[in-house]
């Protein structure tokens, strides 16, 4: 009996055991011949990280970010950009802009992208002569000054706004207006010395990502409404104005290549002839290795595309790296959505 | 903190321990009721058990029962389902005084709605019922089933009855109810009310990476009003008529999940349920027949003034209305020794949301069951048939889907010293797709099939000691198909909900219960639930999280609790809840893992007068009471330590 009494004590003064969570991989101290990734996490998660490919060692180290700066990326990284001696990483969900050294990842300052106890929800940035342009989903461009780091004026656009392209001193940006009943359809102009709004152009619903020829055209990702309204690829002269679809199939994104243009669906990735306005090869790249492809981004330096596998958006992602030419290079595994990346040199 | 833990465990262990060695000779341990009978696939929790605890709702009280994860979204006011065995809460029937509460628009019920001062008895089961009682036909077919009988329902013989309960809290919870019964041989009046208020805005630590900082959780407000009514007519003692009406409503702050660095939190949620139930119960010794209909009514109404559209905000609202009308009976023969048992059933469901549905769905359901209980010598034999057919009226098509469940169980009905009380049972159920799987704007699946179901279990249970230490041992395998999963198809934003799922199931209860009579006036008695749960998704070989465990299943829950009554005036209450850690998807990473817990809660109850007309306790609970941090959803902080004062008054 007394054996009984002192299992029950035992077994009722069991606790649980808590593990340290441990991360993979050592952050360099400096950036150097690799990628930086920005993996974009899942909402409500505050999973969003950075992972660095070091190319000489093959090896991918988790989260940079928070061994970097010592603490968390946030919620929702959606925008990674360089410019200058500065990282910008635009995080969505927590509504921040880090601003981090391009050199060794320190953080230089966190700004708060929030208004009148109001997230506006940052989603991408853009620069232009010194000066950063943040579209925000609260229906403003942020101008943010790149050297103090301030945020100089709010310029009201359209619902929604994400996707920006800067051409000489005009900003075009999308209005998605994705979290209406009713989907915007609308470019806002911008001149990016009055930074005033100076014009709207009617695209189609719901545009996303902006890409030019020469300055002087552009082609735009309509993306409808993910049903009924199929996306397409719209061709904007600017010159004439005059809009035409040139691509009428479901397209889930675009990405330019020099003179051409990568279409990817759920299923195929495609090559584009910005000169014809034709499609070249519609599987240009096979996907039978690639799971869920979320995003395409050519880095001119190398001349290489990477492909940007979710696996699914609830598990750790890949990025498939191929040539120009669409041959298979290398996979890597990294975090949760990647979804950009900065190469060093 | 373990000083501390080992410290209080040992006080109060150790005095049952030590003074038994003398007194076990005279001590008269012995069983009292089958209620004592531990059974880990049909679980109670008494309403002593209940009052002791002091569990914020019907949610909070399911951490007691071993194979349940809850899923707990903070404290009082946080919503709250459950999964049991790995299988999820929309296989559970949820009965109230042997009606089913419903929802069609997702399937399961959030149990944080449903409150515990009234509850007498609660019961679990995953096998059989005991047929004591006719529960409706859908029950009788669903995988699970929680039963929870209430005060005010309970016949009553005293002419007058009165309930009153008054509880101060932390972070400004205010809580009163109050119900009237009057009760003679012919007939049950009875009439209750509650209404809470809890301001919510408790503190929590917050950890981002190196740092720690202490927030306040904000938005987290409730309000919230419950009345009812039941009315039953006896007739000789062969018929009874009854009706009820139960109705709560209220106003909450959906916190939602901590974001770093982003503190905005203005989501409201508004919410009415009113549940409507009739019955005509006829029995005679042999037979029993129930004719019921059950009518609930549901309203929830959504606001987020921070979403970035451009009409200020959300302003969502659902209508969901479920009326189920049925036939059930019972015949005994042979002596009684084979029971007979059956019934039909008619349920119909609309559910009304303008913004978020391009129509308003409907589903007749018919439902039809056939069962058998054989009492031979030494081992009961059940087996069960049911079947049901579906029509889902949709725009322009009237699908039909016709499913059929089974049900197989041995037991023996006496203890042997080898082989305690064993039983083993197959089970084979479904569960329909709620209308937001089916019909949720572009991301909802007309051609959804049934999620299919199948349990097994092994196990036994054994007394030991005169009696005073009880055992149940149960090893079950459990394994989903068709698991309805919603996943992403062309991007982000277009995902689809489909069949494809499978999930397997390994798992093994263990439920201890140790009684200590130690004097006339003294009784001590600890209890301990440990679960394995190993729930993995096998549904594609080359995925990432192939046989990985689910997000948010932990691998081993240990619940444990000892009180200690004295001179039925004092009662002490030390209970202690263990997870382990848990993944927070599906793919078992580092990254993905939130980490275990260890939470204790005591309490002191006192009771001035043992005099049973009028009663009135005292009772002073602390709960989390070393401030652990910790989380059953990742970024919902649970509370700190916080305290509760309750003061009751019974008439008889």
């Amino acid at each position: 009996m007394r054996l009984i009494n002192l299992i029950l004590i035992l077994l009722l003064l069991v606790g649980c055991t808590k593990k340290p969570i441990k991360l993979n991989g050592n952050s360099p101290s400096v950036f150097s011949n690799g990628f930086l990734v920005l993996n974009e996490g899942n909402k409500d998660l505050n999973n969003a990280s950075l992972s660095w490919i070091d190319l000489t060692s093959n090896q991918v180290s988790e989260d940079v970010f928070l061994s970097k700066t010592g603490r968390k990326l946030g919620d929702t990284g959606n925008d990674l950009q360089r410019y200058g001696n500065k990282l910008y990483v635009v995080v969505d969900v927590s509504s921040t802009l880090e601003v981090l050294d391009a050199k060794t990842g320190s953080s230089i300052k966190q700004i708060s992208m929030q208004l009148n106890g109001k997230a506006k929800e940052p989603r991408n940035i853009v620069f232009q002569d010194g000066k950063a342009y943040i579209s925000c989903f609260d229906g403003y461009v942020d101008v943010l000054d790149t050297s103090t780091l301030q945020i100089q004026k709010r310029i009201k656009v359209g619902d929604n706004p994400e996707h920006m392209l800067v051409i000489k001193d005009r900003l075009y940006v999308s209005n998605s207006g994705g979290l209406n009943p009713s989907l915007d359809s609308t470019l806002s102009v911008i001149d990016c010395n009055s930074n005033l709004e100076i014009s709207k152009i009617v695209v189609g619903k719901n545009p996303g990502k902006i890409v030019t020829q020469n300055d002087s055209v552009l082609y735009v990702h309509v993306r409808g409404n993910y049903s009924s309204l199929p996306s397409s690829l719209k061709k904007i002269n600017l010159g004439s104005s005059v809009i035409q679809s040139v691509v009428a199939n479901n397209i889930t994104g675009i990405e330019k290549m020099e003179e051409q243009l990568l279409l990817f669906s759920s299923d195929a990735i495609a090559l584009f002839d910005m000169q014809t306005s034709s499609i070249l090869d519609a599987s240009f790249i096979s996907t039978t290795t690639i799971k869920t492809i979320y995003r395409i981004q050519y880095v001119e330096a190398l001349k290489q595309i990477f492909v940007y596998d979710a696996n699914y958006y609830t598990n750790s992602g890949f990025i498939h790296r191929y040539t120009n030419s669409g041959q298979f290079i290398q996979k890597h595994h990294v975090g949760l959505n990647p979804n950009s990346l900065i190469y060093y040199e | 903190m373990i000083k501390n833990t080992l410290f209080l465990f040992s006080f109060l262990v150790a005095l049952p321990v030590f003074s038994q060695e003398k007194q076990l000779p005279e001590a008269r341990i012995e069983l009292q009721n089958d209620s004592m009978l531990l059974l880990g696939d049909n679980q109670r929790i008494t309403s002593k058990s209940i009052l002791l605890s002091s569990p914020e709702d019907v949610g909070g009280l399911m951490q007691k029962i071993a194979g349940i994860t809850l899923k707990n979204y903070g404290g009082i006011g946080g919503m709250k389902t459950i999964a049991y065995r790995g299988i999820s809460g929309t296989n559970t029937a949820v009965l109230l005084d042997g009606f089913m509460l419903q929802n069609n628009m997702v399937g399961q019920l959030d149990l944080s709605n449903l409150q515990v001062d009234n509850l007498q008895n609660v019961q679990f089961a995953s096998s059989g019922v005991t047929l004591d009682e006719l529960v409706p036909v859908s029950a009788l077919m669903q995988g699970n089933i929680l039963s929870m009988n209430t005060f005010e329902n309970k016949q009553s013989n005293d002419t007058l009855e009165f309930r009153w309960t008054s509880k101060i809290g932390s972070f400004g919870l205010v809580d009163n109810y109050a119900s009237v019964k009057r009760g003679v041989t012919t007939s049950l009046l009875s009439i209750y009310g509650k209404i809470r208020r809890f301001t919510g805005d408790y503190q929590y630590d917050l950890v981002n990476g190196s740092n720690t900082s202490t927030q306040l959780r904000k938005n987290n407000g409730l309000q919230e009003g419950f009345a009812g009514l039941n009315y039953t007519k006896y007739f000789k003692e062969h018929l009874k008529i009854h009706t009820s009406i139960h109705f709560n409503q209220s106003k909450r702050g959906l916190p939602g999940a901590v974001i770093l660095y982003n503190e905005t939190a203005n989501q409201l949620l508004n919410q009415q349920n009113t549940y409507w139930n009739s019955e005509l119960e006829w029995k005679k010794s042999k037979s029993k027949i129930r004719i019921y209909n059950s009518l609930n009514y549901g309203y929830l109404n959504y606001i987020d003034s921070s979403y970035l559209n451009n009409v200020g905000g959300l302003n969502n609202w659902y209508f969901n209305t479920v009326n189920q009308t049925g036939v059930s009976g019972l015949r005994k023969l042979k002596d009684s020794t084979l029971v007979l048992y059956g019934g039909v059933e008619y349920t119909y469901s609309i559910l009304n949301a303008p913004n978020q549905f391009l129509f308003s769905p409907k589903r007749n359901h018919f439902q039809s069951v056939v069962g058998l209980k054989y009492k031979m010598d030494k081992v009961n034999v059940t087996l069960q048939y049911g079947n049901h057919v579906v029509q889902n009226r949709q725009q322009n098509s009237n699908p039909i889907t016709s499913v059929s469940t089974s049900f197989l169980q041995l037991e023996k009905n006496e203890y042997s010293t080898a082989l305690g009380l064993p039983r083993v049972w197959f089970k084979q159920t479904f569960r329909m797709p709620s209308f937001s799987e089916l019909y949720y704007n572009s991301f909802g699946n007309k051609t959804l099939k049934p999620e299919l179901t199948m349990q097994f279990n092994v196990g036994t249970s054994y007394r030991f000691f005169k009696n005073s230490l009880h055992l149940s041992i149960d090893g079950y395998y459990n394994r989903v198909e068709k698991k309805i999963l919603a996943i992403p198809t062309k991007n982000l934003f277009v995902w689809s909900i489909q069949n494809i799922g499978k999930v397997a199931v390994y798992g093994v209860d263990v439920l201890l219960k140790k009684i200590w009579k130690l004097h006339s006036n003294l009784e001590v008695s600890a209890s301990m639930n440990y679960s394995f749960q190993k729930i993995i998704d096998i549904s594609d070989v080359k995925s990432s999280t192939y046989k990985n465990q689910l997000a948010y299943f932990p691998l081993h829950t240990l619940q444990s609790e000892i009180s200690l009554w004295m001179f039925n005036k004092i009662g002490l209450y030390v209970s202690n809840s263990n997870l382990t850690s848990r993944f927070v998807l599906n793919e078992n990473i580092p990254s993905n893992e939130l980490q275990g817990f260890s939470i204790y809660d005591a309490a002191l109850s006192y009771r001035p007068s043992t005099e049973t007309k009028n009663s009135v306790r005292f009772s002073f609970t602390v709960k989390n009471c070393f401030n652990t941090p910790y989380q059953y959803i990742s970024y919902f902080v649970m509370p700190g330590r916080n305290y509760l004062i309750t003061m009751s008054y019974a008439f008889n």
